[in-house]
């Protein structure tokens, strides 16, 4: 049943909150501004009915606490009472809007670094989600906030989280879900969470859905049978080189055809191998949350501003005489960081982060930057970490770097930035 | 402004149409019309919010009047948001049949009525009648059968008051007595003309569910849906679910006006 202002709800832990007002409605129940602890959080209520499973579910995912901080985790499960149940989690804060607002155009990141984090962001929730053995399962537009100016995300929605191939009746939306699971031949796992990932990922950068083309434009009258066979096993990329059956149509899916070659080569590889029809038959073909982290981390080192028309654009680490995609002025290739798996293009404002060395700290932490000598006008690499590296030249001869002072960009310049932790600067 | 920030266009939407089909004859005036009337204008922001948040699909309305003729609002469906509502009056016959014969023709792949550059859902049809078809509304329901828009479409009747003849409201969906819903007073037809189209709208324009616990159809999902909201109303314990003799609980009052 609904819930008026002023009731009071058990929850598990021995507290209670209060309802305050209602905040919005979907199929599965009703949110509900609630004060809890003195603040003001959410109630996701019940109006449907759920099993026994479904609550211990809920009850472990909260005991278990959030996988990172992007996901508005479940902080406390209610008592069973008024015949129903629900749970308590954090309020979106402001300046956070719908993934479907930016898909229907009525909010756009304010620059594409930002847009990149969004992507980052996402991969890695979702990475730290999977390492535990869990799968959100309902992955779909309706599922994230996301902050404009800078990108990040925050997932709602985590009481469909459960053991990978468990699935507590959760029901999930074509389009975003993966085939095998459209198909009904597969239960829920992080595979297809994969997959999902996948589609939200292009959407996030292309604007439009990977598998509607040509073929769905041309349904007439999209019945459940012809969407269920659009995104089944027979689902075809509107990219995919290999077939072009379910191409963009011009004038309909403006988006993509206009966006599809802006980003580098690897990332349109990244995206027709994450939709090959090997990935769309073989879950184990498909790109793991981890393969996505890496390349979406490279995608932000290649992100530059033009140093022509100082618009953003793109800079392959290992391409020569490259064009800025709006000016298409020459950029002089830029010496390259290689450092674990990353090849980091050192142009004056480039960071490089915690997570590309590896080591420990925020999503967005920064060791160094590259800045410019105002005098010489060279290029140099400032420490912002807590810890001294040494710069070794290609003589063989140490310097130490200590945090906030310098060391120039030289070719074959090695960094030990850590123990085990080493750099190459290469032309 | 570069090109990697570049505008973006809202992202292609499949449509979906909704066809209010209402019964304006002579016995429809006065409070079941104007009621009728004030519910739909009512519904019609719901339904705006609805299509404006919806990632997947746009929401448009048809609306047909049939009487001692049938007439189209406008000649096409046209998006929600642009979609005023004209008040309908009531006066003449119940030519049902015209309506089916009418609904048939614009389903047609030459008409151009439901022609759009994105898929279309199946489309929504509610159905609200008083009284009894005075042409061989049969003889034109089993052409309109065999039109593959009306075969996908997820069809609800709304019985307004005992003198309906059912069975043809039940013929219309599909000889399904459950989507078959009779209203007994004033207050009880504006409240389902609501929770008819929102909830139907809702379902139709959300993407196919899968999973265990999804429903065979979007018809069923929106009549599990619609009984649910109307037993969990108790303002709506007069409303009747299904066709037969043996679901009519309530009893008329339309005095109330």
């Amino acid at each position: 049943m609904e819930l008026s202002e002023g009731t009071e709800i058990k929850l598990l832990n021995g507290k209670v909150c209060t309802i305050d007002k209602e905040l919005g409605r979907g199929g599965q129940g009703i949110v509900y501004l609630v004060d809890y602890c003195g603040g003001d959080y959410a109630l996701k209520w019940y109006t449907k009915d759920y099993s026994n499973d479904f609550y211990n579910n809920l009850k472990n995912n909260t005991n278990a606490g959030a996988p990172s901080k992007a996901f508005l985790w479940p902080l406390a499960v209610t008592e069973k009472q008024f015949g129903s149940f629900g749970y308590i989690m954090p309020l979106r804060p402001r300046g956070y809007k719908e993934f479907g607002e930016f898909m229907l155009a009525k909010t756009h990141f304010s620059s594409m670094a930002a847009n990149i984090n969004a992507a980052i962001c996402i991969c890695d929730a979702f990475q730290k989600l999977h390492i535990r053995g869990l799968s959100y399962q309902d992955m779909n537009d309706g599922n994230f906030f996301i902050n404009p100016r800078n990108g990040d995300v925050l997932i709602c929605d985590n009481d469909n989280v459960a053991p990978d191939r468990t699935n507590l009746g959760i029901i999930g939306k074509a389009g975003y879900l993966a085939p095998e699971i459209v198909d009904r031949k597969s239960m829920p796992n992080r595979y297809s969470d994969y997959f999902s990932m996948a589609v939200i990922l292009f959407i996030l950068f292309y604007y439009n859905r990977p598998f509607e083309g040509k073929k769905f434009a041309s349904c007439t009258c999209m019945t459940e049978e012809l969407e269920k066979k659009i995104f089944g096993h027979e689902a075809v990329f509107i990219m995919d080189p290999t077939d072009d059956s379910n191409r963009p149509v011009e004038g309909l899916h403006t988006n993509v055809l206009r966006r599809w070659g802006l980003f580098p080569k690897s990332i349109e590889s990244l995206f027709v191998q994450a939709f090959s029809k090997q990935a769309i038959l073989f879950p184990e073909k498909r790109i793991i949350d981890r393969e996505w982290m890496t390349k979406m981390i490279q995608l932000r080192s290649m992100l530059c501003h033009c140093p022509h028309c100082n618009e953003e654009t793109f800079l392959e680490p290992d391409v020569n005489s490259q064009k800025c995609i709006d000016c298409e002025n020459t950029i002089q290739k830029p010496m390259v960081l290689k450092v674990d798996q990353y090849r980091i293009p050192l142009f004056e404002g480039q960071r490089i982060y915690n997570i590309q060395l590896p080591i420990d700290g925020f999503l967005n932490a920064v060791v160094g930057e590259v800045v410019k000598n105002s005098v010489t006008g060279k290029l140099g690499i400032k420490n912002y970490s807590s810890f001294t590296w040494q710069a070794i030249d290609p003589i063989g001869t140490a310097h130490n770097v200590s945090p906030e002072s310098g060391m120039p960009v030289k070719n074959e310049m090695k960094i030990k930035f850590k123990m085990g932790i080493n750099g190459l600067i290469v032309k | 402004m570069g090109k990697l920030n570049a505008p973006v266009d809202k992202l292609p939407r499949k449509n979906l149409t909704v066809f209010f089909l209402i019964d304006t004859s002579g016995s429809m005036a006065g409070g079941k019309i104007s009621s009728l009337n004030v519910a739909i204008r009512d519904t019609l922001p719901m339904l705006e919010q609805i299509s404006s948040e919806n990632t997947d699909t746009e929401i448009k309305i048809a609306a047909l009047q049939f009487a001692s003729g049938c007439d189209w609002m406008y000649p096409r469906p046209l998006p929600v948001e642009d979609f005023e509502w004209n008040d309908l009056e009531a006066t003449g016959l119940t030519s049902l049949g015209a309506a089916y014969q009418e609904l048939q023709k614009k389903l047609s792949q030459t008409s151009g009525f439901m022609q759009e550059a994105n898929a279309s859902c199946a489309p929504v049809m509610i159905l609200f009648s008083d009284g009894v078809p005075t042409d061989d509304a049969k003889h034109d329901l089993d052409h309109l059968k065999e039109n593959n828009w009306y075969k996908a479409a997820i069809k609800i009747a709304v019985a307004i008051g005992d003198d309906t003849n059912k069975d043809v409201l039940k013929e219309f969906a599909n000889n399904n007595g459950e989507a078959v819903l009779t209203v007994h007073n004033i207050n009880d037809l504006k409240k389902m003309i609501y929770l008819v189209s929102v909830t139907a709208s809702q379902v139709a324009s959300k993407g196919v569910s899968i999973g265990l616990d999804a429903p065979e159809s979007r018809q069923e999902e929106v009549m599990q849906d619609i009984k649910k909201a109307i037993k969990k109303d108790s303002s709506l314990t007069k409303v009747d679910v299904g066709a037969d003799v043996e679901d009519n609980k309530g009893s008329d009052d339309w005095t109330n006006w």
